[in-house]
C-alpha cells in the first residue's frame, strides 16, 4: 500500500469506529461509500471473471450458441423493473431454483449419509457417550409430529434443549473471538501501519 | 446506587474503551503467553507434509476482507508450507474478494521466500466464479469450460503450463483441495460436487466463528484438517516455523477473552445480586 492508501484506510477505520460513540454524519459517509464501492467492486469482478469471457470467448470466439440461453435468462430477470413485463422473470426465477433444487437433491445426500454414518460410533469414552447422547436428545426436541407423552422422550427433549443451548453458547463464544480478531486486524493497521509505532 | 447498580447500567462506551486499550497495550507490549499446538492443526500440517512433492493442489479462496485477519495467516502460513514442499497451486475464488486477495498473498510470498517461483508455473489464478456448487461440478467436468479459459488477468489458460495438467479437478490430477472460506459456504458444497466424485481429500483453514460448522464435517471425515481460526493459525505458523501476525495475536486474543469472561461473570454476580435487592 502507499502512504497515501494508508492514511486513507486509517481515516475510514477511525470513521467508521466513530459509530461505537454515536451514530453520526461520519459514520453514514463511510457506510454508504462502503457499499457504494463494494458493489461496484462486485459488479466488476462478475462482468471480467464470468460474462467478458462468456460472451468475448465462448459466443463471439467459439460460436458457442448456447451460451445465448443463459444471457438472455439472466436478462430477462432485470424486466421485473418493467410492471408490464416484470412476470417474465418469473420463468428464469423458476428454472434457477428447480435446476438448484434437483442440484442439490442429486448431490448434496452423500455428505448428510456420511455424517449420518459418522454418528454410529462405538461408546467406549466420555466423549462418543456425550456425542450419541447429545444426538439422540436433540433429534428428540426436534420432534413436533405429535405429543409425547412416553417419559424417556419427554426428558430426552429437555436434556436435548441443554445439549442445543450449549452449541449456542460455543456459537456465540466463537463469534465473540471472531470480531476480536477483526479488531485485532484493524489496531494492528493503526498502530504499525499508519502510526507506525511498535511492531 | 450500590457499586453492582452502577456496573450493570455501565454506560457501553466504556467497555469498547477498554477494549480498545488492551487490545493496543497488548500489541505494543506483548505477554508472551504460552501455547501449546493443538492436534486439529497438527494434522492440517502433517497433512500438507505428507503430499507427494510437486503434486498439485487446488486452493479455494473463499474468502473476503472481512475474515482477512483470521484466514490470511492461514493462507500465507500455507502457501510457504507448500512451496516449501514444492508444491504447484491452482487458485480459484468463490468469494469476490478472495481470488484478488489471494494473489497478492502469492505475490507477498514470492518477493519475500521464493524469488524463483513463476507464475503459470508453480501458481495459477483462475479468478472468481460466483455459484459455488454447481461452479465446483463444472470444474469436475472441464477446467477449461467452467473457467471461461481465462486466468485472473483476463489471459488464456492455455498459454499455462500448469493448467495444461489439470484437465478436470479429479484426484488423478489433484492430490489435495485446500478450503479456505469464511463462515460459508460450508465444505460440503465441495466435497458432495468435487472431493466425493473426484476422490480429492480435503482441508481446510476457517475463521473462529465458523468451527462449530466445520467440526461435523471434521468428524465425518468429509475433511480430513482443518486450522481453527485465529488460534489455529498461530499455531500453524509456530509449525511451520514463520511467526506472523496470527502469532502476534494470540496474546490479545488470550486478554481479550480473559477481559470478557471477567464481564460475563461481573455482569451475572450483579445481576443475582441485584435482584435480591428488588425483590426485597
Amino acid at each position: 500500500m502507499t502512504q497515501w492508501q494508508i492514511i486513507v484506510a486509517g481515516l475510514v477505520t477511525l470513521g467508521l469506529y466513530t459509530y461505537l460513540w454515536k451514530d453520526n454524519p461520519i459514520y453514514r459517509t463511510i457506510e454508504h461509500a462502503f457499499v457504494g464501492f463494494y458493489t461496484a467492486y462486485a459488479v466488476a469482478m462478475v462482468y471480467h471473471n464470468q460474462v467478458k469471457p462468456a460472451v468475448l470467448n465462448d459466443l463471439i470466439r467459439d460460436g458457442e450458441a448456447i451460451v445465448l440461453i443463459p444471457l438472455i435468462l439472466g436478462a430477462m430477470i432485470y424486466l421485473r423493473y418493467l410492471p408490464q413485463l416484470s412476470w417474465v422473470s418469473r420463468y428464469p426465477m423458476s428454472f434457477w431454483l428447480g435446476y438448484g433444487a434437483g442440484f442439490v437433491i442429486s448431490y448434496q445426500i452423500q455428505p448428510l449419509i456420511q455424517q449420518i454414518r459418522a454418528s454410529f460410533i462405538p461408546i467406549n469414552s466420555v466423549n462418543s457417550f456425550l456425542i450419541v447422547v447429545g444426538i439422540l436428545t436433540t433429534l428428540m426436541y426436534f420432534f413436533f409430529t405429535w405429543t409425547v407423552k412416553d417419559p424417556v422422550t419427554h426428558y430426552g427433549s429437555k436434556i436435548g434443549r441443554y445439549f442445543i443451548i450449549v452449541a449456542l453458547g460455543a456459537t456465540f463464544g466463537n463469534t465473540v473471538i471472531f470480531r476480536v480478531g477483526l479488531l485485532m486486524g484493524r489496531m494492528q493497521f493503526l498502530l504499525f501501519d499508519l502510526l507506525r509505532i511498535g511492531n | 446506587m450500590t457499586f453492582w447498580r452502577k456496573f450493570l447500567n455501565m454506560d457501553r462506551r466504556i467497555m469498547w474503551g477498554a477494549m480498545f486499550l488492551i487490545v493496543a497495550a497488548v500489541l505494543l507490549r506483548p505477554i508472551g503467553l504460552p501455547m501449546q499446538i493443538g492436534s486439529t492443526t497438527e494434522k492440517f500440517y502433517d497433512f500438507v507434509e505428507d503430499i507427494p512433492r510437486g503434486s498439485i493442489v487446488w486452493v479455494e479462496a473463499g474468502f473476503g476482507a472481512g475474515n482477512l485477519p483470521e484466514v490470511g495467516p492461514q493462507i500465507r502460513t500455507f502457501l510457504i508450507q507448500a512451496y516449501r514442499r514444492d508444491l504447484r497451486l491452482i487458485m480459484s475464488s468463490t468469494g469476490v474478494e478472495g481470488s484478488q486477495l489471494g494473489q497478492e498473498m502469492f505475490e507477498d510470498i514470492k518477493s519475500q521466500f521464493f524469488p524463483d517461483l513463476e507464475y503459470g508455473v508453480d501458481f495459477l489464478n483462475v479468478g472468481y466464479r460466483p455459484g459455488t456448487m454447481i461452479y465446483a461440478r463444472a470444474l469436475a467436468d472441464d477446467v477449461m469450460s467452467a473457467t471461461g479459459g481465462v486466468d485472473i488477468f483476463g489471459r488464456s489458460l492455455a498459454d499455462f503450463p500448469l493448467a495444461s495438467e489439470v484437465p478436470r479437478l479429479h484426484g488423478d490430477y489433484v492430490a489435495v483441495l485446500a478450503h479456505f472460506v469464511g463462515h460459508d459456504p460450508p465444505p460440503d458444497e465441495w466435497f458432495a460436487a468435487v472431493g466425493q466424485p473426484g476422490n480429492i481429500p480435503i482441508i481446510s483453514g476457517t475463521p473462529q466463528m465458523a468451527v462449530p460448522q466445520f467440526i461435523p464435517f471434521l468428524e465425518a471425515g468429509i475433511i480430513k484438517a482443518n486450522i481453527p481460526g485465529m488460534r489455529g493459525a498461530a499455531e500453524y505458523e509456530s509449525l511451520v516455523g514463520v511467526l506472523g501476525s496470527a502469532t502476534a495475536g494470540q496474546d490479545v486474543t488470550s486478554s481479550m477473552v480473559l477481559f470478557i469472561t471477567i464481564l460475563v461473570i461481573m455482569a451475572n454476580v450483579g445481576y443475582i445480586l441485584t435482584r435480591k435487592d428488588t425483590s426485597s
